[in-house]
């Protein structure tokens, strides 16, 4: 019997709402959530994709202890696992210690506690001997994994990965590999990320920050908009029992750019070997793929190289693809655990997500991307895509379940 | 549980903690030899200094032309670039920020800037899983080289103490029971064996919860030596049969000790031939404990 790796509970939150229907309804309706920054003091002129709950309200929601100082990025990433791993049907069993299943967590997160270091940092600056401590014991990225794991009784496998915007795609990669090799039954991957001063600041310094809502692989595009959020996945064995499934993971693949630190190279070649190596994993041919959810961030630099490796690959026949950056923003260590999210929705319901604000193709491409949501019934394979700083690429597949990619 | 064996082909370690302990070649080398570009080296934070010039150091010594991964695992990250870029955001008011320190405060710095300066495009990836990061960056390591055609990869453990740091744990009550450490570990692992294979690597663990160590259980008359990051633990394992060294002794308290540790490991293999087995037990603070299982190559 094959050892797939299968989907079977997903897990979001975006500035589109909590969870899978909010994030449906607005992805059907172009309804973008990018607005104005209201969560924090800055003076950039930010508009942003937020999450529009305090983090009181959210410890709210997660029933957690008042008195406990959480980071947002915990917080935001509790919901999505949550989420996913009850959408799984996996809780029922844990009273039953899960029937000795092999359960482990891999997130992602690049900014980990940084919301509550900065705040700590403004007040220990000024004084070394002042500032709470208990303010710091989420700063390390590892804290968001180990609470998440702690909130699902997860006592398996747990780690973090940050690898900048492409971290909760290596994650899924890692989750789906460790399933692959039997070191792990059930993966609970995705990653979080929350918006905080240091990346505003860090992105405005770059000069990569558009005012106006960003306008993905349009020739006019000017950069990214900033958001935060949270995607999980719940992959598990086919050797395991389980309800339902989305699909499977078919194909992943990590390659670097090797270019520039934080540019990605004119010919695309990190995403190209990523989006290339995944699809010569998966078996599949490339008029199989059915959908890409492009990293497209809307910075001139991203944009471009990525046209220019889905040129590469597909040559005058890309597939049918868009960015939902337009609608959450860029999500950061996150993006990849969202985008799978939105990836899976698409393949499973049959929806191609539009890409926002697009209106003129790159100058010297014809790389046009689906501007309105189609209703596609029968996909079999989509691709999502996520880059980051220092040359990191990732590309996943997702198949539909019963239309397994043929081999040879 | 996975098929392909994997074995230790190359090491080289800076460790400033080692230095001050009356063993200079473990200090920080010239960096010029490995980092010959004046404007990069002076961009770049002390971390990714020792980590670059380490992985280089690691590469050469192995005579590998060329890499599958790059894989690393840093508990703090690049901490002087994120206090760097925090504190010019408060004194500059938010305004014409430097973005260097910025670029470079992503913990995924280090295997960026390696695979960029050795042009490698192949698998690369990055733990930041407190005191079991390393152990993170080794199981990946250990499962990517299964593939087909998957031969060398270059695994490392990083960290790098900072005044901040320093002081901050202090005030937690940090080293009223250990001194701080910092270094940086490159290993060259490989699926296949060399004669310059210095060890095959048997086991790698992490564990949430201490009790389910008691499911891993230390064979004792196989195992010659325990290196041990928590005292009573090492003890507790070896029941006085094995003798135990307690590795912190030499590298400090970091996240990613265990990155010495192996490299002190493999370090024996080369210079005791009665030493056969090591088995490495860790816990950084709070954080996951860790078991790491090598035996000397060929055996």
């Amino acid at each position: 019997m094959n050892n797939e790796i299968l989907i079977t509970g997903i897990g979001v939150v975006t500035a589109l709402g909590i969870g899978l229907k909010s994030q449906i309804d607005a992805l059907k309706s172009g309804k973008s959530g990018i607005a104005p920054l209201s969560l924090f003091n800055t003076s950039h002129d930010a508009k942003v994709g937020e999450i529009k709950y305090t983090n009181d309200e959210l410890i709210e929601i997660l029933d957690l202890p008042k008195q406990k100082i959480f980071s947002r990025t915990t917080l935001l990433g509790l919901l999505a696992a949550k989420e996913a791993f009850d959408d799984s049907g996996l809780e029922r069993l844990k009273d039953n210690n899960y029937n000795g299943l092999r359960i482990g967590l891999i997130s992602a997160t690049s900014v980990g506690g940084m919301d509550v270091s900065e705040k700590f940092y403004k007040v220990y600056r000024e004084d070394t001997s002042k500032g709470r401590l208990r303010e710091l014991i989420g700063h390390d990225c590892g804290t968001s994994t180990q609470i998440i794991a702690d909130y699902l009784g997860i006592t398996g496998f747990v780690t973090t990965i940050s690898t900048a915007c492409s971290s909760a795609n290596n994650a899924i990669m890692l989750g789906a590999r460790m399933i692959k090799y039997g070191m792990l039954d059930v993966a609970v991957v995705g990653g979080t990320d929350a918006l905080c001063n240091f990346t505003i600041n860090g992105f405005s310094s770059l000069g990569i920050l558009d005012k106006e809502p960003c306008r993905p692989f349009d020739d006019s595009r000017a950069g990214l908009n900033l958001g935060e959020g949270a995607g999980f996945l719940v992959l598990q064995s086919s050797k395991t029992i389980y309800d339902k499934t989305y699909g499977i993971v078919s194909g992943y693949a990590n390659a670097n750019d090797a270019f520039h630190q934080t540019a990605s190279s004119a010919e695309g070649e990190g995403a190209y070997l990523a989006m290339k190596k995944a699809i010569t994993m998966s078996g599949l041919r490339n008029d199989e793929i059915d959908y890409i959810n492009v990293h497209g961030t809307g910075t001139p630099n991203n944009d471009a190289s990525e046209g220019a490796a889905l040129i590469r690959i597909f040559g005058n026949d890309v597939p049918p693809f868009s960015s939902t950056k337009g609608f959450t923003g860029h999500t950061l260590g996150a993006a990849g655990g969202v985008e799978s999210v939105f990836s899976i929705l698409s393949l499973y319901y049959g929806y191609i997500w539009p890409n926002l604000n697009f209106v003129t193709p790159m100058a010297g491409t014809e790389l046009i991307p689906e501007t309105s949501c189609i209703k596609r019934d029968g996909m079999k394979s989509v691709i999502t895509n996520s880059f980051g700083f220092g040359g990191n690429c990732t590309s996943l597949i997702f198949s539909s379940f019963n239309n397994k990619p043929h081999v040879g | 549980m996975l098929d392909k064996k994997v074995y230790i082909n190359s090491i080289a370690g800076i460790s400033p903690p080692m230095a001050t302990k009356g063993f200079p070649d473990a200090g920080e080398p010239d960096y010029k030899e490995y980092i010959p570009d004046p404007g990069a080296r002076r961009r770049m934070s002390r971390i990714i200094r020792m980590g670059v010039a380490s992985a280089l150091m690691c590469l050469k010594n192995s005579g590998v032309k060329s890499l599958d991964g790059i894989i690393t695992g840093t508990g703090w990250g690049c901490l002087s670039d994120t206090e760097k870029f925090l504190n010019s955001i408060f004194e500059n008011s938010e305004r014409m920020l430097n973005p260097t320190s910025f670029i470079q405060s992503t913990s995924n710095t280090i295997g960026a800037q390696v695979a960029l300066l050795t042009g490698e495009k192949n698998y690369n990836n990055t733990f930041v899983h407190g005191g079991s990061s390393f152990e993170a960056a080794m199981i990946d390591a250990l499962l990517k080289l299964q593939e087909d055609s998957c031969d060398n990869i270059l695994v490392g453990g990083l960290d790098e103490m900072t005044p901040t740091k320093n002081q901050l744990l202090g005030r937690m009550g940090v080293w009223r029971y250990s001194s701080p450490g910092e270094g940086s570990h490159f290993f060259v692992f490989s699926s296949v064996k060399e004669k310059t294979s210095v060890a095959e690597i048997i086991s790698v663990e992490t564990f949430s919860r201490e009790d389910l160590l008691a499911n891993n259980s230390l064979e004792c008359n196989e195992v010659d030596l325990v290196l041990s990051g928590v005292k009573n633990i090492g003890t507790l394992l070896s029941d006085g049969k094995v003798p135990v060294v307690n590795f912190k002794e030499f590298c400090g308290e970091y996240p990613t000790s265990t990155a010495f540790a192996l490299w002190l490991a493999c370090d024996n293999f080369k210079q005791n031939r009665k030493i056969n087995q090591i088995y490495i037990v860790n816990k950084h603070l709070r954080d996951q404990l860790s078991v790491i299982l090598v035996k000397r190559a060929g055996l």
